[in-house]
């Protein structure tokens, strides 16, 4: 809206700029002609038409050879208008016949037009050798200078004729368009990889593009990485997706480097709903690899790998499929209900069908791969690990214990003491828009939990040590320790137990 | 980009022109003294606002300055390292009551500049794409230092007096020529150790160059106005310009040609370009030297960054392509197109606004005592090198006007303080930069 609104009012002052600088040019270009021979005008008039025709065909062709933009295309948009809109006034003038200009006549001035002084019928100044006659009008010299207005409105012209990128075909990529702009259309061949960077709220992101005749590699660095992530552009396995970036070819490699989020686009997905049944058990070749479907089940098994979740969803004839969620995906489109869904959860799930092979024919199956980790929707009330819903309510010896069991998992763990103030004991806890770690214990075990509460968190602006705390949050693991996280716009929290006395 | 938004990317090329051609009134103050401040504080909005919009400002700004800044070398009698030469012929005209008149045929070199960039360059980027190739550091090596050679050839041959003994002869001989050749060495001295060394602040140090130019060059043309008592006549406003197309045609070609040289050429600028290109084309008389200038400066400001937007080029020259590849990469021919379209639009403006602004200056110079404006106008400049560069800055600017007063004590040519530019880079592009200050323990 605000581009809209500020192109509304810029169209608007530009009309009146140039209504004015019209009607200024009108007077002028009148004055003009009069001043000169009307043939010669004309002369000149279908001479620079012609000009024009030439230079843009010229100029069309070099960037022909590179760009791939038809020669017709420019003609068509640029030149043949420009010249009709010169030509046409020429022609009308040659058949309306106007009044022959008055000749030339030579008047001496009696000033010197340059320095002022008298030069009574002299032809050369006395004072400043300036000549008197034969000079070059400043009206003349500011309507030449005009025609840099038609020529930079050309050159807009131009610029929008090459607005769009022209498409190109991966196979036709090589090491002669190394750096160059390139646009390619094509299909995602695998879930993006995603190498997080030092905080990991950015970092390189990668994925494979197929447009049939060949594969292309598209990276994206931390900051285009971050808006895409901001504008939720992550690109999913099966999607379609036009890209334009700078190529870096080599002998055995093709990588397009993205430069803004604006240069990727994702067309949209569109799911077909289909039973378990049409999936399980189907062989490699039977369904087409990265179509989009959507499913609804119950979900039989969670597993948390290094790499990856993989959830099982079963329907109620046993029929089977299996959902795998690379970990790249929930570093790039967040954790979503992954962390309340549990054996037995209902949930719908949409993704691209891939064929997993696993060089061992009994694990080779056909998967569902999810775009985003909003793709996975818990039907009904988020539910704990006991299948309970809310969090579930545990100490911190069961947490430390069996943590695996735990693993994304919604937990509660009430009066426990600070045994560590870490971050508050820094004096960092006073900002509620600042991150805070803390370690907590109870009298279940002699270890402490760390805390780890996001920036945004329900919190407490004070703690020290000593003091209790009821703390509900996500258990997971983190640079290879556990931690009870606190996330930011949920229901998480932590509250401060007041203690009697 | 949106064909749409074009007309933003126009506001803010309009804008810049403005703002350039206002702040050219300020005398010394050098565009890109401003552009720097300016970038540093778009760094931090690098996201937030569109690099091509603020690309538009910046060509706007350089195209309102290039344009503009010449009336102030003309009607002011202070010049930068690409307006110097047209310091002589301009203040014969100020002096026959013509100042506007080189004004006009300043801008009307600086228009033609303009038509060149915007039609010539995108028709000849695959020629100049080949001169490019050409143009390896070893060529540049020898082409920069066939220039020094040109510039220390052309103080011969010299008048040599009418002393009556030999030795009186040799002495009248080498006067000026030794003045000349002493400015030179002692250029090449402050420019080997402004290159190699930070003297102002170091927040500020990327404007460390600016400063010994203004010493070499506006100072000393400034100092001269006040010492000699110069008084401007009444100044004519004439509707018309004393000149032929032919000198047009040979001025504007001397000028782009030259203009391009400099453009491509590191560390070669637009005066002494103008200059090469003015001699390999044996052109005469003031009017065609003052409109090759006005070309040169065009084609050398803002030829350089169209040349790096230029598809297959992007020949990466000037201060302010090298600034703007901070923050973006040109990559596509709408961007190219975008960018001519909008130095079309603003050589357009910029030349109007010339035309208006040089009359306010005439008025200005001609009822005040020009003694009184020099002055007024050196203490703006001592004021602005004071702000850029603090003390150490106004100790450089001494320094500078010290050797570029030189010249004009012992009529010697102005062209050998060049070399504070000239030698240290060509130097460093030969390998012997590092040994060169060694030499001087500046290193």
């Amino acid at each position: 809206m605000k581009k809209k609104a500020l192109a509304i009012i810029f169209i608007g002052l530009m009309l009146a700029l140039t209504s004015w600088c019209v009607i200024k040019l009108y007077c002028l270009f009148w004055k003009f002609i009069q001043e000169i021979p009307g043939g010669l005008f004309r002369f000149a008039l279908l001479a620079g038409s012609l000009a024009v025709i030439v230079v843009s065909i010229t100029l069309t062709a070099y960037l022909e050879v590179e760009t791939k933009v038809p020669v017709k295309k420019v003609l068509k948009r640029v030149a043949l208008p420009f010249a009709g809109l010169s030509a046409v006034p020429a022609l009308l003038l040659n058949i309306l016949k106007p009044k022959k200009a008055p000749e030339k006549v030579e008047i001496y001035e009696r000033k010197c037009p340059s320095c002022g002084w008298e030069v009574g019928t002299k032809t050369v100044c006395p004072h400043c050798s300036a000549r008197t006659y034969g000079r070059i009008s400043q009206k003349h010299i500011i309507f030449i200078a005009a025609t840099l207005l038609v020529i930079s409105i050309l050159l807009f012209k131009l610029a929008a004729v090459y607005s769009e990128t022209e498409i190109t075909k991966i196979g036709a990529l090589g090491e002669e368009h190394n750096f160059r702009h390139i646009r390619v259309i094509g299909k995602v061949t695998d879930a993006p990889r995603f190498y997080p960077d030092e905080y990991g709220t950015s970092g390189l992101l990668r994925f494979y593009l197929n447009d049939t005749t060949g594969e292309l590699s598209v990276k994206s660095e931390s900051g285009v990485t971050r808006k895409l992530m901001e504008q939720n552009k992550i690109p999913g396995f099966g999607d379609v997706v036009d890209v334009e970036g700078t190529l870096y070819a080599g002998e055995e490699y093709r990588v397009l480097k993205l430069r803004s989020a604006d240069s990727l686009k994702i067309s949209p997905r569109y799911y077909k709903k289909v039973p378990l049944a049409l999936i399980d058990g189907k062989k490699e070749g039977e369904l087409p690899q990265g179509e989009l479907v959507e499913l609804h089940g119950e979900v039989s098994a969670k597993i948390k790998l290094s790499f990856a979740y993989i959830i099982d969803v079963a329907d109620e004839e046993g029929n089977q499929v299996t959902v795998f969620v690379p970990q790249s995906i929930i570093d790039l489109t967040g954790l979503g209900d992954l962390g309340n869904i549990w054996q037995g959860s209902e949930v719908t799930v949409r993704g691209a069908l891939k064929w997993y092979d696993s060089k061992n024919d009994y694990y080779d199956r056909w998967e569902l791969v999810p775009a985003t980790t909003k793709d996975i929707v818990l039907k009904g009330i988020p539910t704990n690990i006991t299948g309970e819903p809310g969090y579930l309510q545990c100490t911190i010896s069961d947490l430390l214990t069996s943590p695996s069991s735990y693993e994304a998992g919604l937990v509660r763990l009430e009066n426990v003491t600070v045994t560590d103030a870490g971050s508050y004991a820094e004096g960092y806890g006073e900002d509620p828009a600042t991150r805070v770690e803390f370690r907590v214990s109870d009298s279940s075990t002699t270890a402490s939990l760390l805390v780890y509460a996001e920036g945004g968190a329900t919190r407490p602006l004070e703690l020290s040590l000593g003091d209790r705390v009821t703390l509900q949050g996500l258990f997971t693991k983190y640079g290879g320790r556990w931690e009870l996280k606190i996330r930011a716009d949920t229901t998480d929290s932590i509250e401060k137990v007041e203690v009697e006395g | 980009m949106i064909p749409e938004l074009y007309l933003v990317c126009i506001f803010f090329a309009v804008i810049g022109t403005f703002i350039g051609a206002l702040l050219s009134l300020i005398p010394s103050l050098h565009v890109y003294n401003v552009i720097g401040f300016v970038m540093l504080a778009y760094l931090p909005f690098v996201g937030i606002i569109e690099p091509m919009h603020m690309i538009m400002l910046l060509i706007g700004m350089l195209t309102g300055y290039a344009f503009m800044f010449q009336a102030q070398t003309i009607l002011l009698n202070v010049p930068d390292d690409s307006t110097i030469f047209i310091l002589l012929p301009g203040s014969k005209y100020l002096q026959q009551g013509r100042g506007y008149e080189a004004v006009m045929l300043a801008g009307l070199g600086g228009l033609l500049g303009i038509f060149f960039i915007v039609i010539a360059l995108p028709c000849g980027m695959l020629a100049l794409g080949a001169v490019r190739k050409l143009l390896t550091p070893n060529i540049l090596f020898l082409v920069i230092g066939a220039i020094i050679c040109f510039i220390l050839l052309s103080e011969w041959p010299k008048d040599f007096g009418t002393a009556r003994t030999r030795l009186g002869r040799l002495r009248d001989g080498w006067s000026a020529l030794g003045a000349g050749y002493l400015t030179f060495f002692l250029a090449s001295v402050l420019g080997i150790i402004i290159f190699n060394t930070s003297i102002i602040p170091v927040d500020r140090s990327f404007l460390q160059l600016a400063l010994p130019f203004i010493g070499l060059f506006a100072v000393p043309a400034l100092l001269l106005n006040i010492i000699s008592k110069l008084e401007i006549p009444k100044q004519h406003l004439p509707s018309s310009v004393d000149v032929t197309i032919e000198e047009v045609a040979r001025g504007g070609g001397a000028g782009c040609m030259g203009g391009l040289l400099g453009a491509f050429v590191p560390s070669v600028t637009a005066g002494v370009a103008g200059l090469l290109a003015g001699h390999a084309t044996a052109q005469k008389g003031d009017k065609a030297f003052i409109i090759s200038l006005g070309a040169s400066r065009i084609v050398y400001y803002v030829g350089a960054l169209l040349l790096f937007f230029l598809p297959l080029l992007h020949l990466r020259r000037g201060w302010l392509a090298i600034s703007i590849n901070m923050f973006f990469v040109p990559e596509t021919t709408e961007q190219f197109f975008i960018l001519a379209g909008a130095v079309a639009l603003c050589g357009f403006l910029a030349f109007v606004l010339l035309l208006g602004l040089s009359r306010v200056m005439i008025k200005i110079i001609t009822k005040f005592s020009y003694r009184k404006i020099s002055f007024a106008v050196l203490l703006v400049i001592i004021f602005i090198v004071f702000l850029i560069g603090s003390w150490q800055g106004l100790v450089i600017m001494l320094a500078a006007s010290g050797i570029g007063l030189i010249p004009v004590m012992f009529h010697s040519r102005r062209l050998n303080c060049l070399a504070v530019l000239l030698v240290p880079l060509w130097l460093n592009i030969g390998g012997y930069g590092s040994a060169a200050a060694g030499l001087l323990g500046v290193l």
